[in-house]
């Protein structure tokens, strides 16, 4: 019986033909919107949570509170800390020696007390037994030449500690040339590509950076992921920033901390410090007892896990997604209506069919299911061409975006929930919108209905 | 037999009340072709419309073989219509958007017959008034004769007891008009009660009972001999 009522309403369908694909093209510009913004805005999130995922989300990184103004306030503070014996402790430098190696000398160690901000990682790792690995980090941008090629760089000098336990912080930190820097050398130097096929420099060549000669002993690869376009194009937040920084190696040039420190200690810089918690240890309960120790050891410093960032990420862009889909839920609530117009001048328009129909049996909510299914069967239609085109153009903005920004790696997502979804609210919203209409049409009075023209 | 007492029907039309039918009794039996006739207005197609439940009496009760069709709610009167009684009206009503055979089949459908047996009894229906060849010819393909002709296959299709026709002659030409009335007329040989209003004085010459009727009251009934018929 339903069946010859969906036939019925197919047949009315196909009766009103250029209206009913009028209508139909309302509800599909909705679905498709939907579509189109839902799958690419997922996608966009999942290739921006992939980056922090390869990038790892065990790690927190302390950043200075107050960035480069502090810094140098800090290195006031040591200076006069080293001989008062202040919050910089004479026992915290020593201890922290070891750790950094034994190329480094006794005049860096001083050094890299100041950059992590009064901040002495052997106490840290003492006080928070949830850290298994740890390395510091300090930007600068210096003077850089080979040759007559020359101009300013970003000079990152992880420490050897952080080049081998958080690679993924730097793009990857793979060597496509030459080797990586030599633990025990000094006057070493790694490049990113991109910056030594600038400066014309080859594995073996000479560069001066901040009137220092170094030897080129590795040239990087590219870094891994897009987390450059992805996080810094389309994620903005000044922790973002840093890990954009990090993992930008291309346009740097990489020099030991430990040797850095030496030798540039009163250029302006920024520095961090990335540690590693223990998997399966809370990482929000681990920040609150790394901030209780850096509180205690007087370090102006705020940790922020890359899971906290991922989730900050993960937040913004839900915003955002919503505010799309939103929008385009409101196009289709504006197809609905149209439907809704359609629909009910058609029960104007049938009127004498509605009278036929009862005279030869027609149960009310027979009449009612005709121009439920005729509504629904609209809007069926609407949502499927919709959700095909929604599809199409998901590829073509995720590969459009893709192409925009530099990124291969995203493409857009289409969860089952969005399809199934897209498709059974139009054929809801449809029948929705025809609900009245079609209550109007099976209310007729017979009679009355038989009379009109 | 189908038997009204003491039936009226008023309208309100805006400021004014109509009523167009006022207090009538009449006993129609099964079996002999009755003619309702009188000037427009007269409350005939009203009458009808009450005997065929598709409408309800402002006072009064109408019985069908017994039983009275007053406590029916909208659902059952539909039921009613679909398999109890035939309707062919002046102006055909064809579904335009179905096919001849689709038409006529519509109330077995509505009704709950299946498909394929629904279409066989259309068929056949169709093959009845001599439309065999016209089964899926859209209404806009058919002649009005030939419209009526499909109209009263639809009327009999669920094998109803009343076929009630309101002016099934009025758009047809004589000749077209003169095949309707002889179906009709024939329609009480199967214990029906083919029940017509109309002008056409043709039909009063063939009824066995004849009801006149002006200001929506029975002025006369009379039956094959002339004879009058009190109800």
């Amino acid at each position: 019986m339903n069946f010859n009522l969906a036939a019925m309403a197919w047949r009315n369908i196909r009766s009103r033909k250029a209206r009913s694909w009028l209508t139909i093209l309302g509800i599909l510009i909705g679905v498709m919107a939907i579509v189109t913004l839902i799958s690419v805005g997922t996608g966009v999130e999942n290739a921006v949570l992939r980056q922090f995922r390869d990038i790892g989300l065990d790690i927190v990184l302390l950043t200075p509170r107050t960035g480069l103004a502090r810094s140098r306030g800090s290195l006031e503070d040591v200076r006069n800390g080293i001989g008062s014996s202040g919050s910089m402790g004479g026992e915290t430098i020593g201890s922290e020696i070891p750790s950094l190696g034994g190329s480094v000398g006794s005049e860096s160690d001083d050094a890299s007390g100041v950059e992590a901000g009064d901040l002495s990682l052997i106490r840290l790792r003492r006080e928070v037994t949830e850290i298994t690995e740890m390395g510091r980090i300090a930007t600068r941008v210096l003077q850089v030449s080979a040759g007559d090629l020359g101009g300013f760089v970003r000079v990152l000098t992880p420490s050897h500690e952080l080049m081998d336990s958080f690679p993924t912080l730097l793009g990857g930190f793979t060597v496509a040339e030459g080797r990586t820097l030599d633990p025990d050398a000094t006057g070493e130097i790694l490049l990113g590509a991109h910056i030594a096929g600038e400066m014309n420099v080859d594995v073996g060549d000479s560069i001066e950076v901040g009137g220092v000669s170094f030897v080129v002993v590795g040239i990087l690869s590219p870094p891994q992921g897009d987390f450059e376009a992805l996080g810094g194009d389309l994620v903005s937040g000044e922790s973002v920033e840093v890990l954009n920084a990090l993992s930008s190696t291309d346009d740097a040039v990489f020099v030991p901390y430990e040797e850095a420190a030496r030798l540039w200690q009163d250029e302006p810089m920024s520095s961090i410090v990335a540690v590693r918690i223990r998997t399966g240890i809370s990482v929000a309960e681990t920040i609150l007892r790394i901030n209780a120790a850096l509180a205690r050891q007087g370090a102006s410093m705020t940790p922020i896990s890359t899971q906290a960032l991922a989730d900050n990420v993960q937040r913004t862009l839900g915003m955002v997604k919503t505010v799309l889909a939103s929008i385009a839920a409101i196009s289709l609530l504006v197809g609905a209506v149209g439907m809704m117009n359609t629909m009910y001048t058609a029960v104007l328009e049938r009127t004498r069919e509605i009278g036929i129909l009862k005279s030869v049996g027609a149960k009310d909510r027979q009449v009612l299911g005709i121009f439920l299914i005729d509504s629904g069967l609209m809007g069926l239609v609407g949502g499927v061409l919709g959700l095909g085109i929604g599809v199409a153009l998901g590829f073509a903005g995720t590969s459009a975006l893709g192409e925009l920004l530099g990124v291969t790696s995203f493409s857009p997502v289409f969860t089952p929930w969005l399809l199934l979804g897209g498709v059974g609210f139009s054929f809801v919203l449809g029948a929705l919108a025809g609900a009245w209409p079609a209550w109007h049409a099976s209310r007729l009075d017979p009679v009355h209905a038989l009379r009109s023209p | 037999m189908i038997a009204l007492k003491n039936v009226s029907k008023t309208y309100r039309r805006g400021v004014n009340t109509i009523r167009a039918v006022r207090e009538i009794d009449l006993e129609i039996p099964f079996g002999i072709f009755t003619v309702i006739m009188g000037p427009s207005g007269s409350g005939k197609s009203t009458l009808l419309y009450l005997i065929g439940c598709l409408d309800t009496p402002s006072a009064g009760e109408i019985w069908l073989e017994g039983r009275s069709l007053a406590g029916l709610n909208p659902n059952e009167r539909a039921e009613l219509r679909g398999q109890r009684i035939g309707f062919v009206f002046q102006s055909f009503h064809q579904i335009s958007n179905l096919s001849a055979v689709e038409n006529v089949e519509l109330p077995m459908l509505l009704g709950g017959t299946s498909r394929a047996e629904a279409r066989g009894r259309g068929r056949a229906a169709l093959e009845r008034v001599g439309l065999g060849l016209r089964l899926h010819h859209r209404p806009n393909e058919l002649s009005g004769g030939e419209l009526q002709r499909v109209a009263i296959a639809r009327a009999l299709i669920n094998d109803p007891d009343l076929v009630l026709a309101d002016e099934p002659t009025g758009n047809l030409d004589t000749e077209a008009g003169e095949q309707v009335i002889s179906i009709l007329k024939e329609l009480k040989s199967g214990g029906r009660a083919p029940i017509v209003v109309t002008h056409n004085p043709e039909f009063a010459s063939r009824a066995d009972f004849l009801v006149y009727m002006r200001d929506g009251r029975r002025v006369d009934s009379r039956d094959r001999s002339g004879q009058e018929v009190q109800p």
